[in-house]
């Protein structure tokens, strides 16, 4: 359970733009397999199966899906990661 | 071709085996040749910049490909319109391209060996060797399906190649 002092620090990162995180996003493609992009987010994420389909699907039915976020070298690891693999990724500061 | 099979081994590691016909090795080696050689291309064509040269540092190309086949294979860092676009998308690329383009071709490379001079119909992969031909199996495809002059011929070795990988997929999930 979060304690106040945890939320008040929360609020405070959150205001500072400097600090928002940045997403890595994932793009519908009509070109890469189903079963393919989510072989990706399992061996280049690290995601469970059942976590790496729902993000798929997310993929597939909404157009677009944020695979992961944080700080802006590792969002950049991720979308080279996936570029590497075929996939069509971008990066973008979350707000 | 015959669906990937996994063979399992009570001493040593899996391995995924299939037998391709000897007309689809052939057209496998010579598109991924093909593709190899418009990577090898791109990253020799990059620009040479002395403060590359100073620190060893190599960088890659700040725009994206001209070839519709080659943009697939190299998209952008960031989209068009997002806040920071301009420049930073642009040294990401410089950055990376490098690296994504030797990584890509290390995975074509193992296709390559298996299907080139030295390799057979038959072809036999570690599952290390398996993460690098599903790699380069989907940069085939990409680099196909949106290359300018795709025709229906390019449509059915899309499907051929995403039938292998799939099929591949299956034999190592499973």
């Amino acid at each position: 359970m979060a304690t106040p002092e945890l939320d008040e620090q929360i609020e405070v990162n959150v205001a500072t733009a400097e600090n928002l995180p940045w997403l890595c996003i994932v793009w519908d493609d009509p070109v890469n397999l189903m079963s393919y992009v989510t072989y990706v987010f399992q061996t280049v994420l690290g995601y469970g199966r059942k976590r790496a389909t729902e993000l798929m699907m997310q993929v597939h039915t909404e157009g677009k899906a944020v695979v992961s976020s944080g700080e802006k070298d590792k969002v950049e690891g991720d979308v080279k990661k996936l570029h590497t693999a075929g996939l069509w990724a971008t990066m973008q500061q979350a707000g | 071709m015959q669906a990937w099979r996994k063979k399992k081994g009570l001493m040593r590691a899996a391995r995924f085996h299939t037998v391709l016909e000897p007309m689809e090795r052939e057209v496998l080696g010579n598109l991924v040749s093909g593709v190899s050689e418009a990577i090898i291309r791109r990253a020799q064509s990059a620009p040479k910049d002395e403060l590359a040269e100073l620190t060893g540092i190599p960088t890659g190309h700040k725009d994206a490909p001209e070839d519709p086949g080659m943009a697939r294979l190299l998209p952008d860092f960031e989209r068009e319109g997002d806040e920071e676009y301009e420049g930073d998308n642009s040294l990401l690329r410089s950055l990376h391209e490098n690296e994504i383009c030797r990584a890509k071709l290390q995975n074509l490379q193992v296709v390559a060996e298996k299907v080139g001079p030295d390799g057979g119909v038959e072809i036999t992969l570690t599952e290390e060797e398996a993460h690098a031909f599903l790699a380069g199996l989907n940069d085939l495809r990409l680099y196909l399906a949106s290359a300018e002059d795709a025709g229906e011929d390019a449509d059915t070795l899309v499907e051929w190649l995403g039938f292998n990988q799939d099929s591949l997929l299956a034999a190592m999930m499973g």
